[in-house]
């Protein structure tokens, strides 16, 4: 970044509706939240493979690896078939999971959240720096909106969905009707 | 397509093999001599005392990641490609024992994000080895440092000259005049290989392997000198920074960071036995504190005449003068540092005036406005050392806790003390950040796109 060209990659379309809803008052805190959350379920969708998933599964199973150093290492192991930005930080999250004493399933939940969150906030830069190329000046508040969105609650839940297999719909409620007004305090 | 994540079907097949021998089908050739040229002038300032084809290997597998790197662009949803290279060295089964290929494909790995297969065949025309020549490198050399032309490097090997026998190893090519001097027996004096690519088809431009580069050139010159240390010039934002605040679905940049300099120890360990050690004697101070540090020196060091921006005297020449842009990442932290350490800057530095209220009228009258990606780095550049500013908030803590425990276990020193030092020096970035936008008018376009509190 300091040193050499920066490079800045084009918002998916699933960031690009949060950054319109971070971006203007007229929305909720909660359709931010709301839009965070799609976007994270979206990018696991997208960038987390089956055999990813399975590989994990068998690496951190306290039944097949008796020490948690073992498990760390095999985790650790999935970092030389697998690669990208997503699958790295779930590999790093859920290796510190494991060092923090967290087995099995937790350790993937822990893990995965964490994954999830860093890739919450790394968005949230990409979009302020993306809403400044449009106007030279930072949006007031946006900042606030986006770090606020990325609920720690909500992606722990987001992480259990995840590993469960849930489908569960990832797309965002509209409100474009003519009905539709903000919401009533 | 849209690629998310490297998988067996984007794999990308190169040979890194003589003319003479033939790339495998569907492989694009890098061709050592052709493609990967090493500079025999440059090889003869390394390989002083004795010719060591084994080690110059390690520059051609150097040279072969950096082609595969410019080769294939990132792609924009998911960054990470699959590389399945082919090297030719003079000693195949050293380069196929199974630890060297897993330390090879960890640390390329790990500093690219990308996915790395490698293979080696024999050379069939052995490098030609260059004359030896006398260069005396004094009774004992406790470590080598890189560098460069820039403000870390001239700060740190003033600082650690004081009580080490350092030996200088140049990171990119030399100057012209520095060349022609060099003749008469100044070792190391650029990095002895260049990379070439088929005219229009250099399709990625974030140069994330230049780390490898330039960690594989110190550890051979540290090899050749009997150094047992190499010294990393870089401080904590430069080193620690762009792994921290990361954009997007960019992958970190681990480029001068310990965990990747401690899988390239680990590489050169097992192909040589024994490997020195790259030490960070500045990573847990601002740049702002190392400037600082050497001005205070006897005698200062100089400092005023480096070179932070890595922008081309064609896109910042003004009045037959080289300036720095003023507004990239690497400028806009050496203006913070050199504020922090309160050293003057002489008016002609920098191209663009970090006062202006636009970006776009903040060169000289008579040049256009900045281009459009001179105003993206400008506004990333920003950006980076704002947010920067705000790691230290509570909400970042589990990246911190996870950062300081991948760095401690990289340093093999104590886990909370290395959350200590990592809570240390943003908060003094966060500091110096903080003073130097005070600095400016407030409604400069520097004050407008930052957002940490003033």
């Amino acid at each position: 970044m300091s040193d050499g060209p920066h490079k800045s990659l084009p918002m998916k379309p699933r960031w690009k509706r949060v950054a319109e809803r971070a971006s203007k008052p007229a929305y909720t805190a909660e359709q931010v939240h709301e839009a965070v959350d799609v976007a994270l379920r979206e990018d696991w969708r997208a960038e987390v493979s089956k055999a990813f998933r399975s590989a994990l599964d068998i690496a951190v199973d306290a039944e097949g690896s008796l020490f948690a150093d073992q498990a760390k290492r095999n985790v650790e192991e999935l970092g030389r078939k697998f690669a990208s930005p997503l699958q790295s930080a779930i590999i790093g999250e859920v290796v510190g999971a494991l060092e923090m004493g967290l087995r099995d399933r937790l350790a993937l939940e822990a893990g995965v959240a964490g994954a999830l969150a860093q890739r919450g906030y790394r968005a949230a830069r990409q979009i302020e720096e993306h809403l400044v190329r449009e106007t030279g000046r930072a949006v007031p508040g946006l900042r606030d909106r986006l770090q606020g969105a990325v609920s720690q609650d909500r992606i722990r839940d987001a992480a259990k969905d995840l590993l469960s297999g849930s489908r569960r719909r990832a797309r965002p409620s509209r409100q474009d009707g003519i009905e539709d007004g903000p919401a009533l305090p | 397509m849209k690629i998310y994540a490297a998988t067996d079907a984007s794999v990308r097949l190169v040979d890194a093999v003589d003319i003479a021998q033939a790339p495998r089908a569907g492989a694009t050739s890098a061709v050592i001599g052709q493609h990967l040229k090493l500079s025999t002038d440059d090889l003869a300032t390394y390989f002083f005392a004795g010719w060591k084809p084994d080690l110059a290997d390690l520059l051609v597998v150097a040279a072969a990641i950096e082609f595969c790197d410019f080769l294939v662009r990132c792609p924009s949803w998911g960054w990470a490609r699959t590389f399945d290279v082919r090297v030719a060295v003079h000693s195949p089964e050293l380069w196929e024992r199974p630890d060297v290929i897993d330390a090879l494909q960890d640390a390329a790995g790990h500093l690219t994000g990308d996915l790395w297969r490698f293979s080696f065949v024999k050379r069939l025309v052995p490098l030609t080895a260059p004359k030896e020549r006398m260069l005396d490198l004094g009774d004992r050399v406790d470590a080598v440092i890189p560098y460069s032309n820039g403000l870390d490097s001239r700060a740190v090997a003033a600082l650690t000259a004081t009580d080490s026998k350092l030996v200088r190893v140049r990171l990119g090519a030399a100057p012209e005049d520095e060349r022609r001097y060099s003749a008469s027996g100044i070792p190391f004096k650029a990095v002895p290989f260049k990379v070439k690519l088929p005219r229009g088809r250099r399709n990625e431009s974030s140069a994330r392997s230049r780390g490898f580069k330039f960690a594989a050139v110190t550890a051979i010159a540290a090899h050749l000198a009997g150094a047992k240390q190499i010294i990393v010039t870089e401080s904590g934002q430069g080193a620690l920074g762009p792994t921290l605040a990361v954009t997007g679905q960019s992958y970190p940049d681990y480029r001068v960071h310990p965990t990747f300099m401690v899988r390239m120890e680990r590489l050169v360990a097992a192909l040589y036995g024994e490997a020195a050690t790259f030490q960070f004697p500045r990573l847990w101070s601002t740049k702002g504190q190392t400037v600082l540090a050497a001005s205070m020196l006897v005698g200062g060091a100089h400092l005023a005449d480096t070179r932070s921006c890595w922008q081309q005297a064609r896109q910042v020449g003004y009045r037959e003068k080289w300036r720095q842009c003023g507004v990239c990442a690497a400028c806009m932290l050496r203006r913070v540092s050199m504020h922090a350490a309160s050293i003057p800057e002489a008016a002609d530095t920098y191209l663009y005036s970090d006062e202006a209220s636009d970006l776009a009228t903040s060169g000289p009258n008579d040049l256009p406005p900045p281009s459009a990606a001179m105003r993206a780095y400008a506004i990333a550049g920003v950006l980076h050392l704002d947010h920067l500013a705000e790691m230290t908030l509570a909400l970042h803590r589990p990246t911190l806790a996870r950062a300081s425990a991948q760095t401690a276990e990289a340093m093999r020193i104590d886990r909370d003390a290395v959350a200590d030092r990592y809570q240390e020096v943003l908060s003094q970035h966060a500091e110096e950040w903080r003073a130097y936008r005070r600095s400016l008018p407030i409604d400069s376009f520097v004050n407008a796109i930052a957002q940490a509190p003033l």
